[in-house]
C-alpha cells in the first residue's frame, strides 16, 4: 500500500489565552526584536498507508479530531503528500 | 427583560425580587450582574443560613469565614491563612486545566491576606479506577495540579484521594492553600473612600464567562456547547502577580487587596465595596483586554487567571505601579470608591449598569424542608453478611484497593519541597508539616473525608471528617486550631439533597464544638449530581494545627526492639468498611459510632505523649483497620514488626472505629507512657514489638505472616500502573 | 565572602540557594536577570524553578538574559558559578556547559529522594565529601535526563568532568531517575569553576527538612576562601 505522510499543525482556539506564546513574545522584544503576538503550536509529521489520496486524507483528518483537544485546540491538515 | 431572565435561567421569583430591589427593571448588562452575583457559587443562597450555626470563634483566631482565607495566630507574631475551595466542573470538562485552575485561584487567595502561599493540599474524588474516563480524569488533574503548583514553587505536601462509583459523573476537585504572614502584614478586601482601585496582572480574555453560574448548574449533556471558553492557567504569570502583590505588601503599598475569582471583576469589585461599606464606579474601558471588542458583559463576567484587584494607600500610588513594572505585569486603576452605596459601571463613557451593592452581595437565601432518602437509610439498616476470607489473604488485596493503594505515584509529579520548609515529606506522616524557618515552629495540616460513612450517614461522615482530621494532625504532634470546609454536594432543590446538607453541617457544628476547633474559611459547591444521581455528601475537611518543630512523630517503625502500643480499643466495625466492600462489594451499615469526649482525649493524650518526647512514632488507625496501620507503619523505612492481637474474627482485624492511634516507645519509656496513658483514664494496649522485615500477627485462630516487600509491592501497584503508564 | 542568586522571572528556588548558602555563613544576595554587572561578588548561583515559565524548552529563555553575560564572565575567569536544576538547564542553554537536559524518560515531573555519587573531591564544591560517597539528595525535575553527543560525552569521561552520577542507596537498580547517560547528575567545566547539577543540595542542609547531605557542599565554597 502506498505511503502518505501528512503534516498537522495543532494551534489553540483563537481565544484560549496561550501562556507559552505570550512568553516567548516578551522574550523577543525584550531582545529588540519589534514583533505584535506569537502563537505557540506543535507540528506532527505522520507517516502511514492509505489506498488513494482522498482516503489519506481522510485518515490524516481522523487523527487530527483524535490528537486535537476539542475543548481549547483546532488542528488543520498543512501538507499531505504520497512518499516514494 | 423577563423572557431574558428566563433564557439565562434567572427565576421568576428572583427577578421580581431583582425589579422590586432596583425599583425598576433591570437592563441586560444588570440582569447578568445578578445572575453571576446571585449563583449559589458566589451567593450561598442555600447554605448560608445553615453555615451560620457552625461555631466561628476561637483563641488562635485572627480572621474567621467572610475574607478571601481565613487567619490564626501560630506564636512569636506569625500567622497562617487558610482555605479549601472547589474546581469540580471545570475539571470535568478539562481535567488539566481545570484542576491548574483551581490550584491558581487558591493560591492568590491566600496571597490577598498578605501571607505568602507555604503549600498546599488537594482534596480529589473520581469514580472507580476500573473505568477508563476515571482514570482520563485522575491523569489530568494530578497533571494539571503539577503544572500549576511545582512551576508557581509552592510546594504540594499532602491531601486525599477517593475512588468512589457515586463521583463517576461528578469528580471533585478541592485544593486547600496555606500561607505564612507576620500579624502585622494581614490584609483584607476593603478599601477608604475616594481611593483608586487597581487592576494588576493578566490582561482580560473570554475566558470562563459565566464560569460562576456554571458552577453552580447540573453539568448538563451537551456539554460541547454548552461551556464558556476554558480558562488557561498561567503559572509564570502567577508567581510573577505573586511576587509583585507580596512585595507591594511588604512595603505597605496597598490598603486592601481582593483576588478576581469568580465572576470576576463583577464580584471583586463589588464585595470589595460592599465590605467596605461603599459604593465603586468601574470604568470598563481601562482594563487591559487581550481580545478585540469585548462587550460590557463579557468584561464584567470574564473569569480570565491571573488577576489581582489592589487598593493603594493614599500616596504610594507611582510606588505600586512601579514594583508591577518591574515584574512585567500591568497595574492600572480601573476603579474608584464612591459614597453612594452602588456599583456603577461606565462603558464607552456611558453609565451601563448601576445597582446597589448590597441588593448584589445580599443575594436571597432559601430555607427549604429535608427529607431523608429512604434508599439511603435502607442501606444504613442492612443486616451485614458474615464475613468469610483468609486474613493471609485479605491483608494484601485491601492494601491493594484503590482507597488504600499507595499515593506515592501522585505525589512523586509533586514538588513537595520547594521553599525548603517541608518537614514532613508525603507518605512519612499523617500530617504534611511545614517549618517557619528561623523558629522552632511547624505548622501542620490534613484534609480528611470518607465517602463512605458521608454517604451512609452524612451528619456522622461529617462529624469523622473533621475528627479524623484532628486526629492526623495530632499525630504528628500538632495542635488543631481551626478548619476549612469544602462542602460538595448535589442539589438542594431536592428533600434528599438538602437533607443530606442539613445533616453535614450539623455533623460539622457538632464535631466542631465538641473538639473545639472553630472553622475559619470554606467553600460551597452543590449541584455535584447527574441525571438524579447525586455524589456523596463530601465535606472535606482541611485542619490545620501548630506544634514544635522539635517534637514531632513520623508513622514509620525506625528503631527495632522499640515497643508497639495501640491507644484505644482492639475493636472495630464492619459498616461502611473498606473490607466489607471488598468482601462483598456492599457500602452498607452503621458506620462506626464516634465518641466526641473519648476522641478529643485521644488526641490530648498522644500530642502530650509526643509533647514530652515519649514517642517519634505514631499512626492513626483509618481505613482497613489495625492491620492496615500496621503494614503501613512498616512501609516508611522497611521494618517489620511482630503483635498479637487478642480477639478473634476479621473484625478485629480490619474492622473500622475511630478514636485509636498506634505508636512505639522505646523500651525504657514504656513505664512512663502507660502511667501517663493510665493517669488519663485512657484504654491501650501493649501489641508488641519492632523488628525484622516481616509483619507477624498472633491471633487466636494462628499465626499470619507476611513480607514488609511483598506487601509492599500489592499497595504500590495500583496507582503506579495507572500513572505511571 | 558574597555570593549573588540570580533571579529570573519564575525562579522559585531562590529562597532555598538563600537559605543554604546562610546556613554555611556565606552572605547571599538576590539579583534581577536584567543586571549587567555582578561586581562585589565572589560568587554566581543560578537557582532552580521554572525561568518564563520552561516555556519554549526548560532554561531556553533565561539562557538570554541580560545577566548571562556577567555569568559568562564568572565562568572564564574561573569564578565559582553553580547552576542547581533550571539554574543547570540555563547553563547548558547558555552554552556554559556542554550538552542539554532532555525530557525525563517517563515523561513526568519526578521529586524524590535519590542516591548521588561524588565522583571527584578535588572541587571546591566537593572537598568536603569522600570520594565515592553516596550522597541523598532530593530531586525535582521534569527535564533533567543528561544529553550529550558521543565525542563531547567522552571528552566529559575522559576529562574527569562527571562531578555527580546517580547511583544506588540501597541496591536498587532502578536508580537512575531520569534515564540521564552515563547516570550522569552533575557536570563542571575544565577549569573546575562552574558546576551544574540536577539534584538539589541546598533542600538538604537541615535535619529538620529530612537530611544534610547538601550542606558540606556548601561549606566547601567558605574553606576555600579561607585556605
Amino acid at each position: 500500500m502506498p505511503k502518505y505522510q501528512a503534516t498537522l499543525l495543532i494551534e489553540l482556539k483563537e481565544g484560549i489565552l496561550d501562556p507559552q506564546g505570550r512568553a516567548v513574545e516578551g522574550v523577543l522584544k525584550d531582545l529588540g526584536h519589534p514583533v505584535d503576538s506569537v502563537r505557540v503550536g506543535k507540528v506532527l509529521e505522520v507517516v502511514f498507508p492509505a489506498e488513494t489520496l482522498l482516503e489519506a486524507e481522510e485518515k490524516a483528518k481522523a487523527m487530527g479530531n483524535l490528537l486535537a483537544n476539542p475543548v481549547m485546540e483546532v488542528f488543520t491538515l498543512e501538507a499531505l503528500k504520497e512518499l516514494p | 427583560m423577563e423572557t431574558l431572565a428566563q433564557e439565562i435561567g434567572i427565576p421568576e421569583e428572583e427577578y421580581r425580587e431583582i425589579s422590586k430591589r432596583l425599583d425598576r427593571e433591570p437592563n441586560r448588562v444588570e440582569l447578568f450582574l445578578f445572575k453571576v452575583m446571585w449563583s449559589e457559587h458566589c451567593a450561598y443562597k442555600n447554605s448560608r443560613p445553615l453555615l451560620k450555626q457552625l461555631p466561628k470563634e476561637g483563641e488562635a483566631v485572627l480572621q474567621g469565614p467572610g475574607e478571601n482565607a481565613g487567619v490564626v495566630r501560630i506564636g512569636e507574631g506569625w500567622a497562617v491563612a487558610f482555605k479549601i475551595e472547589s474546581h469540580n466542573h471545570p475539571s470535568a470538562v478539562e481535567p488539566f486545566q481545570g484542576a491548574a485552575t483551581g490550584v491558581g485561584g487558591i493560591i492568590r487567595d491566600i496571597m490577598s491576606m498578605g501571607a505568602r502561599p507555604i503549600a498546599l493540599l488537594d482534596s480529589l474524588r473520581f469514580g472507580p479506577l476500573e473505568d477508563a474516563r476515571s482514570r482520563y480524569l485522575l491523569k489530568g488533574v494530578v497533571s494539571g495540579i503539577a503544572h500549576y503548583g511545582n512551576a508557581i514553587g509552592v510546594p504540594t505536601v499532602g491531601g486525599d484521594l477517593y475512588f468512589h462509583e457515586g463521583y463517576r459523573e461528578n469528580p471533585l476537585v478541592n485544593a486547600m492553600c496555606l500561607g505564612l504572614l507576620r500579624e502585622e502584614h494581614l490584609r483584607r478586601s476593603r478599601a477608604s473612600l475616594g481611593r483608586p482601585i487597581y487592576y494588576a496582572g493578566a490582561k482580560t480574555g473570554r475566558d470562563g464567562i459565566g464560569g460562576a453560574a456554571f458552577a453552580s448548574r447540573e453539568l448538563s449533556e451537551d456539554k460541547e456547547e454548552d461551556r464558556p471558553a476554558v480558562q488557561v492557567g498561567d503559572p509564570f504569570l502567577g508567581k510573577l502577580l505573586m511576587e509583585a502583590t507580596l512585595e507591594a505588601i511588604e512595603k505597605d503599598l496597598v490598603e486592601g487587596v481582593q483576588d478576581m475569582g469568580a465572576a470576576g471583576l463583577t464580584s471583586s469589585l463589588s464585595e470589595l465595596a460592599h465590605k467596605s461599606g461603599l459604593g465603586v464606579e468601574l470604568d470598563l474601558d481601562r482594563v487591559p483586554t487581550r481580545e478585540r471588542d469585548m462587550g460590557p458583559i463579557e468584561l464584567l463576567l470574564s473569569e480570565s487567571q491571573e488577576r489581582m484587584v489592589l487598593v493603594p494607600r493614599e500616596g504610594r500610588e507611582r510606588e505600586l505601579e512601579e514594583v508591577f513594572k518591574k515584574w512585567g505585569l500591568d497595574c492600572v486603576p480601573v476603579a474608584k470608591t464612591i459614597p453612594e452605596k452602588v456599583f456603577r459601571v461606565l462603558f464607552r463613557g456611558e453609565v451601563v449598569a448601576e445597582v446597589p451593592t448590597e441588593a448584589l452581595a445580599e443575594a436571597p437565601t432559601y430555607v427549604r424542608l429535608g427529607r431523608e432518602d429512604p434508599e439511603i437509610r435502607k442501606l444504613r439498616e442492612t443486616p451485614l453478611p458474615p464475613l468469610a476470607a483468609d486474613p493471609k489473604e485479605v491483608l494484601p488485596r485491601l492494601l491493594a484497593s484503590p482507597n488504600l493503594a499507595s499515593r506515592e505515584a501522585v505525589y512523586e509529579r509533586y514538588d513537595h519541597q520547594v521553599g525548603t520548609r517541608t518537614a514532613l515529606l508525603p507518605g512519612k506522616g499523617d500530617a504534611a508539616v511545614l517549618w517557619v524557618k528561623g523558629t522552632h515552629l511547624g505548622v501542620a495540616a490534613k484534609v480528611d473525608q470518607n465517602p463512605r460513612y458521608s454517604r451512609l450517614h452524612p451528619r456522622l461522615g461529617a462529624m469523622h471528617a473533621l475528627a479524623e482530621a484532628c486526629r492526623n494532625v495530632s499525630v504528628v504532634g500538632a495542635k488543631p486550631l481551626a478548619y476549612t470546609d469544602g462542602l460538595n454536594l448535589g442539589s438542594p432543590e431536592t428533600p434528599e439533597g438538602y437533607f443530606e446538607l442539613q445533616e453535614t453541617i450539623a455533623g460539622l457544628r457538632e464535631a466542631s464544638e465538641a473538639l473545639g476547633v472553630p472553622v475559619v474559611s470554606g467553600n460551597v459547591s452543590l449541584y455535584n449530581e447527574s441525571g438524579g444521581r447525586r455524589i456523596p455528601p463530601t465535606a472535606m475537611v482541611g485542619v490545620v494545627g501548630v506544634l514544635d518543630i522539635r517534637r514531632r512523630a513520623e508513622m514509620g517503625f525506625r528503631r527495632p526492639g522499640e515497643v508497639i502500643l495501640l491507644l484505644g480499643e482492639e475493636k472495630g466495625e464492619l459498616g461502611g468498611s473498606e473490607v466489607l466492600y471488598l468482601l462483598t462489594g456492599l457500602e452498607a451499615g452503621h458506620p462506626p459510632r464516634l465518641d466526641l469526649e473519648r476522641e478529643r482525649r485521644v488526641q490530648e493524650a498522644i500530642r502530650e505523649l509526643i509533647g514530652l518526647g515519649l514517642t517519634r512514632t505514631a499512626h492513626d488507625l483509618a481505613e482497613g483497620g489495625l492491620l492496615v496501620a500496621l503494614a503501613e507503619m512498616t512501609f516508611p523505612y522497611g521494618l517489620g514488626a511482630t503483635v498479637e492481637v487478642r480477639t478473634p474474627g476479621l473484625k478485629a482485624l480490619f474492622g473500622e472505629a475511630p478514636s485509636r492511634i498506634l505508636f512505639t516507645v522505646a523500651k525504657e519509656n514504656l513505664k512512663e507512657a502507660t502511667f501517663r496513658l493510665e493517669e488519663m483514664g485512657l484504654p491501650y494496649r501493649v501489641l508488641g514489638e519492632t523488628g525484622g522485615n516481616s509483619l507477624t500477627v498472633l491471633t487466636p485462630e494462628g499465626v499470619l505472616e507476611w513480607g514488609v516487600e511483598e506487601l509492599r509491592a500489592a499497595w504500590q501497584k495500583p496507582l503506579r500502573e495507572v500513572l505511571d503508564g | 565572602m558574597k555570593w549573588a542568586i540570580v533571579r529570573f522571572p519564575g525562579s522559585n528556588c531562590d529562597e532555598d540557594a538563600r537559605f543554604a548558602l546562610e546556613k554555611a555563613g556565606i552572605r547571599a544576595a538576590y539579583v534581577w536577570h536584567t543586571e549587567r554587572s555582578l561586581r562585589g561578588f565572589d560568587g554566581v548561583f543560578l537557582p532552580g524553578g521554572f525561568s518564563y515559565g520552561d516555556y519554549l524548552r526548560a532554561g531556553a529563555l533565561a539562557a538570554k538574559s541580560p545577566v548571562m553575560e556577567e555569568v559568562w564572565r564568572f565562568a572564564r575567569e574561573g569564578r565559582p558559578v553553580i547552576g542547581v536544576c533550571n539554574g543547570f538547564q540555563v547553563l547548558t542553554e547558555a552554552g556554559i556547559l556542554p550538552g542539554a537536559l532532555l525530557a525525563n524518560l517517563n515523561l513526568h515531573f519526578t521529586c524524590k529522594e535519590v542516591g548521588v555519587r561524588v565522583e571527584r573531591t578535588d572541587l571546591p564544591f566537593t572537598r568536603l565529601y569522600q570520594k565515592g560517597q553516596v550522597l541523598r539528595l532530593p530531586i525535582a525535575h521534569a527535564e533533567g535526563r543528561y544529553y550529550a553527543d558521543g565525542e563531547t560525552l567522552a571528552r566529559l569521561e575522559g576529562e574527569g568532568l562527571v562531578v555527580f552520577r546517580y547511583a544506588p542507596l540501597g541496591g536498587e537498580k532502578d536508580y537512575n531517575p531520569n534515564g540521564s547517560l552515563n547516570d550522569i547528575a552533575g557536570i563542571t567545566n575544565e577549569r573546575g569553576n562552574v558546576l551544574g547539577m540536577m539534584p538539589h543540595p541546598e533542600r538538604a542542609v537541615d535535619e529538620v527538612l529530612g537530611g544534610t547531605d547538601g550542606l558540606p557542599l556548601f561549606l566547601g565554597l567558605v574553606e576555600e576562601v579561607a585556605g
